[in-house]
């Protein structure tokens, strides 16, 4: 059986994490990109092509997720890469950091300054400095985007 | 626990001190943690907003980071209630006392740790991958074992992770991703079958089915009358190494390992498979107590090189029971 993940130039991928979260190109350095299903890119280091005949159900990590509208970065993929991501940042307090990780949504005073720096639409939220995850930010309230399976209730911080 | 302990007596010969052993499988197992090397980074930005005794942290990469990284696990944990030992045969790992969910920190979901039964932390560190290498974990879920082994490689090279059943591979696939594995490529063969036209690998791990006598101290019980007990699993365990062997590379090294005591499911297996080009190699591990394997076994003598089978009864390190060897076959790699 042929595997299937499909190789993919990477450089829109890398593009695009630039352009939205001020990462730069090297932080993927030495990583192949896949595309498996309509909608998943990956991100690994192992060519699967030097694997023929492998059943393959993984290659490193989700990236991004491609959608008509908008592509939405994964929280492992936040977690990963972005802790050094310097545009649309979102340092989060204990109190935030247990509601995003629980799911929630948490809300932003309108004198917030951090509100200042957050354009709409996917942000990397941090605490302590180390990304945790992905989040979306709307209208001043900040959704957490962690799925179902891999929310942790109030977590020991 | 009685007719555990009956069922235990078989190894009587094998046991150099029968009454610790018997009272070490009575005794429940610490936690064991290990810092992920591949998230030190976190661990080390952490360490240096928290408490002035961890602020240690430096900004240039060296071997001593991860040392610096675990003191920084260390307090974290010990600031949540969780106090730790260092583990001396394994720079990273930490027994956790009173840590009824090591899987709810902060820092378990970023990956900057995982749990993992102490003495299966051994196959890795005889395996020693190196970066850049190709490497087969031919029965890795749920991933422990592949996630030291894509640590050792560095994120660097190619590291199959296969497994046959899909809700462990689920786990395997979780583990990967958490810990931020990046040169795991996870896949779904019966490793009896695993396509040859992969082509060879510079090591693989074997760490096969069994009837995990050695986790007596987990469940207080020794499962193994479902799984057909220490003969039925010896069938499987063989053609899971034959096809290994055909996958290593000449020069190449294959880890073997059960966590049950069984010579069926260990030296018997290895005797019956191994042929003139394999080659079980002395094992040593600075810190941790093993036994000879066995060479004879209700009157059968085995190859000879299954003395170096390593043999990790629980009351010598205070850990799970274990086996494991180290297979180089012989040639010169490609
Ligand atoms: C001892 S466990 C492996 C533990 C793993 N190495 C780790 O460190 O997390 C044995 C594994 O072998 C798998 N297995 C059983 N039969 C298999 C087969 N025919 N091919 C591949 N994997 C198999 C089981 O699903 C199980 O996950």
């Amino acid at each position: 059986m042929s595997t299937s993940f499909i190789r993919l130039d990477g450089q829109p991928y890398v593009e695009w994490w630039e352009d939205r979260f001020g990462l730069s190109p090297a932080t993927f350095a030495g990583l192949c990109f896949y595309q498996r299903g309509r909608s998943t890119v990956w991100a690994g280091v192992p060519d699967v092509d030097d694997l023929t005949g492998a059943r393959v159900e993984a290659v490193g990590i989700p990236l991004l997720r491609l959608g008509a509208r908008f592509w939405k970065p994964t929280s492992i993929a936040i977690i990963t890469f972005a802790s050094m991501a310097s545009r649309n940042v979102l340092d989060l307090d204990d109190q935030e950091t247990r509601r995003f990780l629980a799911g929630s949504e948490s809300c932003l005073e309108a004198t917030d300054p951090r509100r200042e720096d957050l354009a709409s639409g996917f942000i990397v939220a941090r605490h302590d400095g180390v990304a945790i995850g992905c989040g979306e930010w709307h209208h001043g309230t900040l959704y957490s985007c962690i799925p179902k399976g891999k929310r942790v209730e109030s977590v020991d911080l | 626990m009685t007719n555990t302990l009956e069922r235990l007596n078989r190894y009587r010969e094998l046991v150099d001190d029968w009454p610790a052993f018997i009272e070490a499988c009575r005794m429940p197992l610490p936690t064991v943690v290990w810092v992920n090397p591949l998230r030190q980074a976190a661990l080390l930005k952490l360490g240096k907003q928290g408490a002035p005794a961890t602020s240690a942290g430096t900004d240039c990469a060296s071997d001593s980071d991860i040392l610096i990284a675990t003191s920084i696990l260390a307090t974290r944990l010990e600031a949540l209630g969780y106090p730790s030992q260092p583990v001396n045969w394994y720079p990273g790992a930490l027994r956790v006392d009173d840590i009824d969910k090591p899987g709810k920190t902060l820092d378990f979901y970023l990956g900057l740790y995982h749990v993992q039964e102490e003495i299966s932390l051994l196959p890795a560190v005889l395996l020693a991958a190196e970066p850049g290498e190709r490497v087969l974990d031919l029965c890795a879920a749920p991933g422990g074992k592949t996630a030291q082994i894509a640590c050792q490689m560095e994120n660097t090279g190619t590291l199959v992770a296969n497994d046959i059943r899909p809700n462990r591979l689920r786990a395997l696939r979780s583990n990967c991703e958490r810990l931020g594995l990046l040169n795991v490529v996870v896949s779904s063969h019966d490793g009896t079958r695993f396509p040859l036209e992969v082509g060879q690998f510079d090591r693989v791990l074997l760490d096969v089915p069994c009837s995990c006598e050695g986790n007596v101290r987990q469940s207080g019980k020794i499962p193994f009358e479902q799984a057909g007990g220490v003969r039925g699993r010896a069938g499987l365990q063989a053609t899971l190494l034959g096809r290994a062997w055909k996958l290593l590379a000449p020069g190449g090294v294959l880890v073997y390992s059960t966590c049950t005591f069984a010579p069926e499911e260990n030296e018997l297996v290895l005797d019956y498979v191994l042929g003139e080009d394999a080659k079980i190699e002395p094992l040593e591990i600075e810190g941790l107590s093993s036994s000879a394997g066995v060479t004879e076994w209700n009157g059968r003598g085995l190859r000879p090189d299954c003395h170096n089978v390593a043999r990790i009864w629980p009351h010598l390190n205070d850990t799970g029971g274990f086996a494991a060897a180290r297979i180089r076959k012989r040639g010169e790699a490609p």
